[in-house]
């Protein structure tokens, strides 16, 4: 009997877990505007957006403590509520989430992961079931020749990543050669296939192009043939963990080329570096000191979620995309799927990042400046309105 | 041309001793307690950034952190032990490697995803650094080369240590033949939980260097252990020296590779190597069965 | 006979499971398909995995690779404007082969060794899908044509998933699986008793190889996307694995258990606690495998329930060892 019983207990608790686990079946009032996302709590991506929940909460709050989003078709502001997944970095977990983000949650308005990949395998539960999705950090290409409908993505495309850089370079006119050292990632390498065309265009000769796995640590190899070529620039496209291990061992062999430039370079970047760092340029969406937009927003974000920007610097990436969202519904007057789209697509709005345009296949304007680290702090050095310093070309070499 | 040689073999020869060090602790583990333990990363993931807090906050050289750091992870690995193996270890072949598994994989998740959520920093590196060392045209890496003398230095004490101590007998022994040494009166437990604490104080050790040249997310834990796992097989299980030229030659082969086939060719060489030298002899460079 | 009744009830559930399972579509809960579309991928992937990790006793960490390359195979032959059953057919093909070249080297080694070695072989086909990027696209992945296919996608996993255990099953009750058990038992023993081994070891990787990179080319046709990490990653290569084991490796009911358990306990955590529901998962590994190393079903009140439905025939065979 007693075996029976316990047999009976174990099949109710998988049978409840399977219940707990499944979709609740609670259809929502309209008294908030439900914001859907996922974002990398574990998995490979939980080091560059990890604690990014609580950058979406902090806005929230202060979106909320104003009384929320004036919705017109309502007749009064509706608090803005978000709904969080952790997709641990992996592709079908993020298309499972944001399927149930749209068919559980009936969220008004979806947000996209992190990184390329991820927005490709989530994006396909927003056309599906025609639910406006805004994708944040995904810049690859072929996100945005799918021919979606439902989709707009907060940042320009990867290969124009660095275009600032090759219009200052061209426009300076010393740097005569560049070489590549790329990591071979989707982001990455995408920046340098732009980024090749771009500095050819510029007219800089390019004398070594690079593509090289990610969990490579010898460099010696790239780094011999870089010192026989000797070029202008040394650019690298890569993630930071892969730039600050290519930096060290660049410094110890004493490549010294005029100018490096890394595309990533904020403070994971800088702090193990330390001296080293100094005079590299990169991207940056946002630096303090930076003459462009509504700067309390960003800082505000920032302060009450104590995400720290340098160590995150996507952190203002997402703040943009809260403006948009906020700009769409406001616009929209309205939570209705269909006139959301439309006012996301025919949206133009000067964000804390500058301005706010989506292409008709999707991608945003918004995209990045070069700077430069000097004595530490970073320095905005192009285009020179927004610029909040000079550029420092050539580096002093490593001796 | 000559030059661009040598330098290659100085660079690989260099990363194949870190290779080495983090390697044989795992191999120890795995020759005395027949586990293969999935956590092995981790422990060097928590060295190295026990050893950024201790140079940050109180400015300790990563050399003299390398040493400091092996007692209390010795503790570390001991109480891991005795909390988690010592229960499965008594189990039949399959079970035991299935509880392994199973055990290793699940505390190396929970450190993982502790390790993110309680540090603060997404990736962490430590600025130090040493002017390298120029002859004739070839650079070396002084910073590497200290390194592979520590671990060189390492493995000749480690060595003196199993050949010539009481202890370090009975490891072997017990690595060459459980139910013998359980015969002569090993106390197995004793010996497994000082040498699985001994392996993971040698990861830490070698986390320690690892944050020093490269740098460390909370997420590296798990493709590091697979990374050595091929090293330690390489070398042949239970083998000091194999761990070491195991690894000195990845190294090797990984540095020639990217400078002749092209960068991303290096890390196939690895896994070609291993799965040859498997099929070939499938103990392993030193390794005996 | 009390059997008899019992398996009648099995029978009976089997067939009101398989009616809702079949219904669900209409039920107009599309989350529930990819929840069970998913399911069913690691049901597959676990319950192929077990025909040679679980009843030969060769731990094939390298179970994924199956799954990636018919998931490449599928993708990039439906980016030539190839069908889906053709394409399906080839990627088995070719998963095939793949199984048949590795096997006989592979299998010249045993317990850690192979495992390690298969494992070496996941990170090798991962590199190379990186590497040849002209035909896999490296590592920005290969998309294929969309389209939403969840539906079917939904009703192919499901189908293949049961395909799958009672391929098991059969096996399981053949004269072939036996011979698999006695190669798990011992070796030597088996092969003096006439059994072909060397031949036998690899046929079961091969026929393991084909509900894999089936499920993976239904995969790729579902998510219109996959990259190297995707489908050669750890995740799709280990979790699985750590199902099966979790059930209770060597058994047909013992996968299902563990997917069915790990699948709910993650939508669980995931889905209820917002921070450290990993560590919370990696908790529960570590005590199952600390109390309860055969795996769920070898629980003794699990095994005496599991085998009352008259599917406990290979749960003892771990005992003998």
């Amino acid at each position: 009997m007693t075996r029976r019983l316990r047999g009976l207990i174990f099949v109710g608790l998988i049978a409840m877990m399977a219940l707990a686990g499944s979709p609740a079946l609670a259809a929502e009032e309209p008294e908030a505007i439900i914001i859907g996302a996922s974002v990398s709590q574990s998995g490979h991506f939980s080091s560059e957006v990890g604690p990014f929940k609580q950058l979406m909460d902090a806005w929230a709050d202060i979106v909320n403590k104003q009384g929320g989003i004036m919705v017109k078709s309502y007749g009064k502001k509706l608090p803005v509520k978000f709904v969080v997944y952790d997709d641990k970095s992996d592709e079908a977990t993020a298309k499972k989430y944001y399927e149930r983000l749209v068919t559980v949650d009936k969220v008004n308005l979806l947000l996209g992961p992190y990184s390329s990949p991820l927005t490709f395998a989530a994006s396909t539960a927003g056309e599906n079931h025609k639910v406006p999705f805004i994708a944040v950090c995904a810049n690859s290409p072929k996100i945005y020749s799918r021919g979606f409908k439902w989709l707009v993505g907060v940042i320009d495309l990867g290969p124009r990543y660095t275009y600032r850089y090759w219009e200052m370079v061209k426009k300076e006119g010393q740097a005569k050669s560049v070489g590549f050292v790329v990591e071979d990632t989707l982001h990455p390498l995408g920046v340098y296939e732009g980024s090749k065309k771009l500095a050819e265009e510029a007219g800089l000769k390019v004398l070594a192009s690079d593509v090289i796995p990610p969990e490579t640590r010898d460099f010696t190899p790239v780094i011999t043939k870089l010192k026989e070529k000797d070029p202008d620039i040394v650019y690298i496209s890569s993630n930071i963990p892969f730039a600050v291990n290519f930096m060290k061992q660049a410094k110890e062999m004493k490549l010294n080329p005029r100018e490096y430039h890394c595309i990533h370079h904020s403070g994971v970047f800088r702090e193990p570096l330390g001296e080293s760092a100094n005079n590299v340029v990169g991207q940056s969406y946002w630096v303090e000191g930076m003459k462009l937009g509504d700067v309390k927003l960003i800082t505000d974000v920032i302060k009450l979620s104590k995400v720290s920007e340098p160590m995150y610097p996507w952190a203002p990436a997402y703040v943009g995309a809260f403006q948009v969202v906020q700009a769409a519904i406001e616009n929209a007057g309205t939570l209705d799927k269909e006139p959301l789209m439309n006012a996301l697509k025919s949206l133009k709005l000067e964000t804390v990042l500058g301005m706010e345009q989506f292409h008709e296949t999707g991608y945003g304007s918004i995209n990045t400046y070069p700077s430069q680290i000097q004595d530490g702090k970073y320095v905005v050095i192009w285009p020179s309105e927004v610029a909040s310093g000079k550029h420092v070309y050539p580096r002093p070499a490593w001796k | 041309m000559a030059i661009d040689l040598i330098q290659l073999l100085v660079g690989g020869l260099l990363l194949g001793g870190i290779y080495g060090l983090a390697a044989f602790g795992l191999s120890i583990s795995f020759g005395v307690l027949n586990v293969l333990n999935l956590a092995h990363g981790e422990f060097l993931m928590l060295g190295s950034l026990a050893s950024y807090a201790a140079f940050v906050g109180l400015g300790v050289n990563p050399f003299l952190s390398a040493v400091l750091i092996i007692p209390p992870f010795v503790l570390i690995g001991v109480g891991f032990y005795s909390l988690l193996l010592k229960p499965i270890s008594e189990k039949p072949p399959h079970q035991l490697l299935v509880a392994s598994i199973l055990v290793t994989l699940g505390s190396s998740l929970a450190i993982e995803d502790l390790t993110s959520f309680f540090w603060d920093r997404p990736v962490t590196g430590i600025p130090y650094s040493l002017p390298a060392i120029e002859f004739s045209g070839i650079v070396v890496s002084s910073l590497r080369l200290l390194i592979l003398l520590f671990i060189c230095a390492l493995a000749v004490s480690l060595q003196i240590y199993l050949k010539k101590t009481f202890l370090g007998r009975a490891i072997r022994a017990v690595t060459q033949c459980r139910d013998g040494a359980k015969v002569v009166g090993i106390p197995i437990s004793h010996v497994s939980a000082l040498t699985f604490g001994l392996g993971v104080a040698l990861a830490a050790s070698a986390g320690v260097f690892y944050v020093t040249l490269f740098t460390v997310t909370p997420t590296m834990g798990i493709p590091l252990t697979v990374k050595y796992l091929c090293v330690v097989v390489l070398g042949g299980l239970g083998s000091l020296v194999g761990s070491v030229v195991g690894g000195i030659i990845l190294g090797l082969a990984e540095a020639l590779t990217a400078y002749y086939l092209g960068a991303e060719w290096s890390h196939c060489i690895a896994f070609v190597l291993l799965i040859a030298i498997l099929i070939i002899k499938p103990e392993g460079l030193f390794g005996t069965r | 006979m009390n059997n008899g009744r019992t398996s009648t009830i099995l029978y009976v559930c089997i067939i009101l499971l398989t009616a809702f399972l079949a219904a669900l579509p209409w039920l107009l809960v599309s989350y529930a398909l990819v929840w069970f579309f998913l399911f069913a991928v690691y049901l597959t992937l676990a319950v192929s995995y077990d025909i040679v990790g679980g009843y030969m006793g060769y731990m094939n960490l390298g179970h994924s690779t199956f799954f990636g390359l018919g998931a490449y195979s599928t993708a990039i032959l439906l980016n030539h404007g190839l069908g889906l059953a053709p394409s399906l057919g080839v990627a088995v093909l070719v998963a095939a082969a793949f199984a048949l070249l590795v096997g006989y080297p592979l299998f010249r080694l045993r317990g850690a060794y192979f495992s390690l070695a298969t494992f070496g072989l996941i990170s090798l086909m991962g590199i190379l899908s990186n590497n040849l990027r002209d035909l896999t696209g490296g590592s920005g992945g290969i998309s294929t044509p969309s389209g939403d296919h969840s539906v079917a996608a939904y009703y192919f996993s499901l189908i293949l998933a049961a395909g799958t255990i009672v391929l098991s099953h059969r096996l399981a009750r053949s004269k072939f699986g036996l011979a698999l058990f006695s190669i798990r038992e011992d070796e030597e023993v088996a092969r003096a008793f006439g059994i072909p081994t060397t031949l036998y070891k690899c046929v079961a990787l091969l026929v393991s190889s084909v509900p894999a990179s089936l499920i993976g080319g239904i995969y790729v046709w579902n998510m219109t996307y996959i990259s190297p990490s995707s489908v050669f990653g750890l995740e799709i290569a280990l979790s699985p694995i750590v199902m099966a084991m979790l059930g209770g490796t060597g058994t047909i009911i013992g996968p299902v258990v563990g997917v069915a358990f790990l699948t709910a306990l993650q939508e669980l955590l995931w889905t209820k606690i917002p921070y450290l529901h990993l560590t919370m998962y990696g908790i529960t590994m570590v005590l199952v495998g600390l109390f309860m190393p055969g795996g769920l079903v070898r629980i003794s009140w699990v095994r005496s329930l599991v085998s009352r439905l008259g599917l406990a025939e290979q749960i003892d065979y771990f005992k003998a060892t």
